[in-house]
């Protein structure tokens, strides 16, 4: 059966480690060989995602003195190889470094003809498994899999380096877009019309913060979207939901989303789900990065699982309007948090505590219409799109950034919450042997 | 989180098919085709049971279903937990309990 996509996603602190291994000097060998752990998903219309988990290193000793290739490992490596595949019921792909690739690295002659056998072993000792083999360059990176029962290596489609910056790289297709629309943006890098125009990207609540999310993606170039949202239009969305107006009450807010997007960009590719997402998941774990614009702290945590669970990078995005006892004065505040996975979380920023979620859960149906305003959202939403921009295109040049934002709208001030000096990482909550559909273990 | 080994024992000579996971800093007990009580509908269901507190409760039993046909409870808790959909009602416990009486006192709530 064809495959639409075949999507790697790698954490950057996973590859980062590879690449400072891969790099250092042998003794006689030029190049340095290590394996990738790996676990997989295949989705209903055949995608299939490949999750890299970890990284483990060839022993100096293991390799084999050969002038004909740059790198030989021998048996004792290849065991290792096959047991960690056993012993952690992963997939396992051989990875190397081309330190003289620009852009995608290219796999030589040697790694096209000596691999596929041994990758075909990895195959017969984890059969449940992907496998297969990666090339990392200076800015990008290229892969073979082999699929279950398959006899042949298939490219991957999309690889994705997970962090901050996101590296994308399309080994199969990886022309430039050039358009005049975006001649005024060009300063965030030659690729970045490529990188936007190509991530798929979910926004989780079109209403008053999404769809200002939504617009302003539109504008930048992103033409991959999928929209959630299970409400309609009502009177009291009217004073802040960018796109909508009085005609529109009572239609679906994914709908304007979508004409918000199309009156844009006519050639956009929309998945519109008026229902809520956790009863089209896939859908999500499709997707490169999630906005998630929702109310409720216990719909933030669900959605922050399954990125976690996905490796997909989130901003969350949110506003409140509260009164304190003491002050006559509404206290505006809000919040912007990206949650990117091997990164803090937003239990490790404070924001998602049990405290937070069982008060929630005391106020259980008493809420009631929740104070809310256009420019609070405004002002969340386009700087949530900002750091969105930085973390596809790394036009600051910003490196493992921890973003959360503080805002004070009775200040007018938007700074570094100051939970950021104090946090931990990496996140302990959410280890890569997490990563994956679910796995349980007997007791 | 740790549980006292003869509390997991006892959970697994009750319901051999159990088994164990983590998420988020949770654990989860997985207990396949759990039985309910007398006149729920469904008889049986997957459920997942987390013995430390979440969402406000201290402790909690989700289903891969709503039940019906017991007293009407009232489900609140909709969860997405290991790459699930799962129900939950609002139920408190006594948390001074063993992990399997936790269990039954979850399941109380469905006892006609």
């Amino acid at each position: 059966m064809k495959n639409n996509e075949v999507i790697i996603r790698i954490p950057r602190d996973i590859i980062d480690r590879a690449i400072k291994d891969l790099r250092r000097p042998h003794q006689f060998a030029s190049e340095r060989i290590g394996f990738f752990n790996s676990t997989h998903k295949i989705l209903n219309n055949n995608t299939i995602i490949i999750f890299i988990t970890d990284y483990f290193e060839v022993d100096d000793n293991d390799y084999i003195d050969d002038c004909e290739v740059g790198a030989r490992i021998n048996s004792t490596a290849i065991r290792y190889a096959l047991q960690n595949i056993l012993d952690k019921q992963s997939g396992c792909f051989h990875v190397h470094y081309h330190s003289f690739s620009e852009i995608i690295p290219e796999f030589s002659f040697t790694d096209l003809t000596d691999n596929p056998e041994l990758i075909k072993s990895f195959g017969h000792v984890g059969r449940n498994q992907i496998h297969g083999m990666i090339v990392l360059g200076k800015n990008g990176v290229n892969a073979l899999i082999k699929e279950q029962g398959a006899d042949i290596l298939t490219p991957a489609t999309k690889i994705v380096i997970v962090g901050y910056p996101m590296i994308f790289s399309f080994p199969n297709n990886n022309h430039r877009r050039n358009s005049e629309i975006y001649e005024r943006q060009s300063f965030l890098g030659e690729n970045s019309q490529l990188q936007l125009n190509r991530v798929k990207v979910g926004i989780i609540g079109a209403g008053g913060g999404g769809s200002h999310v939504i617009q302003q993606l539109a504008y930048l170039g992103v033409t991959n979207f999928v929209v959630f949202d299970y409400d309609v239009i009502e009177k009291t969305n009217l004073n802040r939901m960018v796109g909508a107006g009085a005609k529109d009450i009572g239609h679906k807010k994914v709908d304007i989303a979508e004409r918000d997007i199309k009156n844009i960009l006519p050639n956009a590719r929309i998945i519109k789900i008026n229902d809520d997402w956790v009863n089209h998941p896939e859908l999500i774990q499709e997707c490169d990065f999630i906005f998630g614009c929702v109310d409720s702290y216990v719909g933030r945590r669900n959605i922050e699982l399954e990125c976690r669970r996905y490796l997909i990078p989130l901003i969350d995005i949110g506003m409140d309007i509260h009164q304190i006892e003491e002050s006559p004065i509404p206290n505006m505040t809000g919040q912007i948090i990206l949650s990117l996975p091997g990164m803090p979380c937003m239990n490790c920023f404070g924001f998602l505590t049990e405290t937070n979620l069982a008060k929630e859960t005391a106020k259980y149906g008493k809420a009631g219409g929740r104070p809310q305003v256009v420019w609070s959202n405004g002002i969340l939403a386009s700087q949530a799109v900002g750091t969105f921009v930085d973390i596809i295109t790394g036009w600051t040049g910003n490196n493992n950034k921890l973003v959360y934002l503080a805002y004070d709208g009775n200040l007018g001030t938007l700074i570094d919450h100051p939970r950021l000096k104090f946090v931990s990482k990496p996140c302990p909550h959410f280890p890569y042997s997490g990563v994956g559909p679910a796995k349980f273990k007997s007791i | 989180m740790e549980f006292p080994a003869d509390e997991i024992d006892e959970l697994r000579r009750v319901y051999s098919n159990v088994q164990m996971a983590e998420e988020g800093g949770y654990t989860y007990f997985l207990l396949p085709y759990l039985d309910l009580p007398d006149g729920c509908i469904p008889t049986n269901t997957d459920a997942l049971f987390c013995a430390m507190p979440r969402d406000g409760y201290t402790s909690r039993l989700y289903f891969s279903d709503t039940i019906s046909g017991c007293p009407q409870r009232n489900w609140n808790g909709q969860a997405r937990i290991l790459d699930r959909n799962w129900h939950a009602i609002s139920w408190k416990v006594n948390p001074s309990q063993r992990l399997i009486q936790l269990i039954r006192s979850h399941l109380d709530a469905f006892r006609l």
